[in-house]
């Protein structure tokens, strides 16, 4: 790898001249409804350096990153690539300045094969020839270069999930991208391959590409990064080199010192009869030989990749998923099926789409599951009954909102999922499987989702809860149920873990399997 | 890689139209002879051409069942035209005259489609009878036998002919044209930009659009171009059978519809092959054009039409809820 390319030109060997940057973002404010996405933010990133952008849930990253891409055009502020400032982005305008995307929901073509989704390229003259031949001896060469075992004939929708991902991660090293952005690209890799992938974008950015490396993984970023910008909220919090940040900084910066750590005072051992238990459940294309039992009052938290069948196994157990094998005792008695009890309930991770009725009001949202309750004197629907039942879940969940007919769409993303949230608790349930339940939301609603997650639990509630992150399992749950591949292969309780343990520990198990 | 070639949907339809063909050998030995199976090449001319507009419409993940009334109005215009003019010139002037009425109802359906939002479904199915009732309402409900000399002569322009047996086999000229257009089309989508844009727009229209397709501009031209073939459908059809009727081609864009998705194109876009497209053309047009032959009446020729449309979307349907109940997928309550 040598690294005297043209692009480097432009810099100084010895840096004394100041480059010019790769992209350098201008005082971008972006508003969502009430919702401030992005406030007045700046970013350079230097040509031939990779950049860490850090923040939590919610904290804007993404919407960031679809602005430089062009797919998301910012209230004010503007953007400039190498130099150039240009107006009103679109993707064909970043595509043509070098501009390549990693995002976090799969951008490829489920119906081609892999080789098909490596070389296509969507910005080219429409009139051209593909011309075969050299282009697939470079997707080949990308897969290469990520030391990837892949059959280049494969459809896509075959493979798996991390599969996919890598292969989107192929595609921009292979189709003369001069700066990347990568939305947490190694959330559903192994450790092995997450190594690979850092290796190779230290070694393609001293090659002259730039990164965007936007994680929570702060290992990862502290590793990987020269520079790191912190985002908390929408706003840039802090901004320099990598070397000036250490991953207690960072924390500390992407929480605005909330720290969330409060682990749950009172973690009962599991005793009598548990509500819920599963034993050998098992499912050929997801996960096998399950085991889980849960107890009135307590956590228990599922850890694991994206793709590695934890989603799945919640799903089995609420009875949106139906396993192959196995058996589901619920207080004892074997069932066959539980879909449709409302004593146990599943909040989805993605509430816009599987959660909420986006246009239905509060109310109606909420009364959603509990319909019985809302039931008047003649035996249908009573508004009355409905809006004082919502209102007291407003109360309770403290939802902001002028009142309970206002439509779910013009929420907040904190004060949707409390929405979601309420309509599981207002059956009453007994057991609850929560799905990674402060995705998209703002630090301060996070910490009182997590209190109520808490109070429900300490109510007597059996709680599974399946989460991308450490903090939120460490925080939340008793005990932990590591799955990998499918299976369960490693159990222990929360006490004394830190957030590294839980890390090695999902991203290790691939080796140690 | 044999045992990928096996399982594809052109490999399955190749066996089924050998099967079927034996069936018809054996009962009807005379389905074998020349005459019958050229004749057979040319009765696949139209449903061929239009079937070919309904493929790019449906990679790109859309539908347009106008066709037929796009094929119809566009003959139709075209040879009152030129008859106005007493135009007595080559044919292929009424081919573009055609194809260029079509292609401008094509871009009616797109700037609906692509402009308003709209459904393709709803958009076409409007459209179909908007163009139907257009046609019959402004420019005539006449049936013309006399038309353009040229035109009239194209229906005996053979590529060439067979002597033999009680009448010569003769294999008519757009069977050829088919054949070239077909491969033209099949090339395009392939191994250009604008084909691989048509598959990807069709796949995944949100990735589309972030990698830089032009998506409108490819969905517009998938309807144009079908607009296009259905005026060449139209022209040919005028031709070969020697009339402008205005009450021809009617419903065949099920034909259509149903040749494409036998030929392994998806109804959710992103998938099909001008291979797969023209094989269901020639299993449709084989069983259409034979059935006589055996002693079943052609009315019956709808029916397997009907049979064939749902089953090409049947099978991928019962692969798909076979993956889903792998990946535990509950069935809905009933």
């Amino acid at each position: 790898m040598t690294s005297e390319t043209p692009d480097r030109a432009g810099t100084s060997p010895t840096g004394d001249v100041p480059a010019v940057p790769a992209v350098a973002v201008h005082g971008i404010t972006k508003t969502y409804g009430t919702v401030h996405a992005l406030l007045d933010v700046d970013l350079r990133l230097r040509r031939g350096t990779v950049h860490g952008l850090v923040g939590e849930n919610g904290s804007g990253k993404s919407t960031l990153t679809k602005v430089i891409a062009g797919v998301v055009s910012p209230d004010s502020g503007h953007v400039e690539y190498n130099g150039e400032r240009v107006e009103h982005v679109d993707p064909r305008a970043a595509l043509r300045h070098g501009v390549r995307v990693i995002y976090q929901d799969l951008a490829v073509f489920p119906n081609m094969t892999v080789a098909e989704n490596l070389v296509f390229e969507g910005n080219r003259p429409l009139l051209r020839t593909i011309g075969g031949r050299g282009r697939r001896r470079r997707a080949i060469e990308a897969l290469d270069t990520l030391g990837l075992q892949l059959d280049p004939e494969a459809r896509l929708g075959d493979l798996s999930t991390a599969e996919r991902q890598l292969v989107a991660i192929a595609r921009t090293v292979s189709s003369e991208g001069r700066i990347v952005l990568m939305d947490e690209p190694t959330a559903s890799l192994t450790h092995d391959e997450i190594d690979q992938l850092l290796e190779t974008v230290r070694g393609l950015s001293s090659q002259g590409l730039s990164f965007l490396f936007i994680s929570h993984k702060l290992r990862e970023v502290v590793s990987v990064a020269d520079d790191v910008t912190v985002i908390r909220d929408g706003e840039v919090v802090s901004s320099g080199a990598s070397h000036e940040y250490d991953q207690s900084r960072i924390t500390h910066l992407m929480t605005g010192g909330v720290v969330d750590d409060v682990s749950r005072q009172r973690a009962p051992e599991p005793a009598g009869e548990p509500v819920l238990q599963a034993s050998g459940l098992s499912l050929s294309s997801s996960f096998r030989d399950i085991d889980l039992s849960l107890h009135p009052g307590r956590v228990v938290g599922l850890a694991g990749l994206v793709g590695s069948g934890r989603t799945e196994i919640g799903l089995a157990l609420v009875g949106l998923v139906q396993a192959e094998r196995g058996e589901i005792r619920y207080h004892g008695k074997p069932v066959d099926n539980l879909l449709g009890l409302s004593k146990v309930q599943y909040v989805p991770d993605d509430r816009l789409t599987e959660g909420l009725l986006l246009d239905w009001s509060i109310a109606d949202n909420v009364i959603l599951n509990n319909l019985d309750a809302a039931v008047g004197r003649g035996g249908t629907l009573s508004t009355d009954r409905a809006v004082s039942m919502a209102e007291s879940w407003r109360e309770r969940l403290r939802v902001k909102a002028p009142d309970v007919s206002a439509p779910v769409f013009s929420l907040s993303g904190g004060n949707q999922q409390r929405v979601l949230l309420a309509r599981a608790l207002a059956p009453d349930p007994d057991v609850i499987v929560l799905n990674n339940p402060t995705v998209g939301v703002d630090v301060g609603s996070r910490s009182e989702i997590h209190q109520l997650v808490r109070r429900v639990a300490d109510d007597g509630t059996a709680i599974l809860l399946i989460s991308d992150e450490p903090a939120e399992l460490l925080s939340l749950c008793d005990e932990l149920v590591f799955i990998h591949d499918g299976r369960a292969v490693h159990r222990c309780s929360t006490e004394g873990m830190t957030e590294d343990d839980v890390l090695q520990r999902i991203s290790n198990e691939g080796a140690a399997a | 890689m044999i045992g990928k070639v096996m399982r594809s949907r052109e490999a399955l339809l190749v066996l089924v139209i050998l099967a079927v063909g034996l069936l018809f050998a054996l009962l009807a030995p005379q389905f074998l002879r020349l005459p019958h199976l050229f004749g057979i090449g040319r009765s696949a001319v139209i449903l061929g051409f239009l079937a070919l507009g309904m493929l790019m419409v449906l990679i790109t993940g859309g539908i347009d069942v106008s066709v037929s009334a796009t094929a119809v109005a566009a003959m139709y215009i075209a040879t009152v035209v030129l008859l106005e003019l007493q135009y007595e010139g080559p044919f292929v002037v009424a081919v573009l005259l055609a194809c260029a009425v079509g292609g401008l109802f094509g871009l009616v359906n797109a700037v609906l489609v692509t402009q308003l939002r709209l459904p393709s479904l709803i958009v076409t199915l409007g459209t179909l009878t908007l163009f139907r009732g257009g046609l019959l309402a402004f420019v005539g409900t006449e049936r013309i036998r006399v038309l353009p000399a040229q035109m009239s002569e194209f229906s005996t322009s053979q590529a060439f002919t067979i002597a033999g047996g009680t009448r010569p086999a003769q294999l008519h000229v757009s069977v050829v044209l088919l054949v070239a257009v077909a491969l033209l089309v099949g090339w395009a989508l392939r191994s250009t930009w604008w084909g691989r844009s048509m598959y990807a727009v069709g796949d995944n229209e949100e990735a589309a659009t972030r990698l830089g397709v032009a998506v409108t501009r490819v969905r517009v031209s998938a309807f144009v171009l079908a607009g296009v073939l259905a005026g060449m459908a139209g022209i040919l059809s005028g031709a070969l059978n020697r009339a402008a009727d205005p009450f021809t081609i009617v419903g065949l864009e099920m034909d259509a519809l149903a040749a494409v998705v036998l030929g392994g194109a998806a109804v959710t876009g992103g998938r099909g092959t001008v291979l797969g497209t023209m094989l269901g053309v020639l299993l449709i047009t084989m069983v259409g054009s034979s059935l006589v032959l055996v002693g079943v009446p052609t009315a019956w020729r709808q029916l397997f039409v009907g049979l064939f449309l749902l089953l090409g979307v049947g099978v991928p349907a019962l692969r798909q809820r076979r993956q889903e109940r792998a990946r535990g997928v509950v069935e809905a309550a009933a």
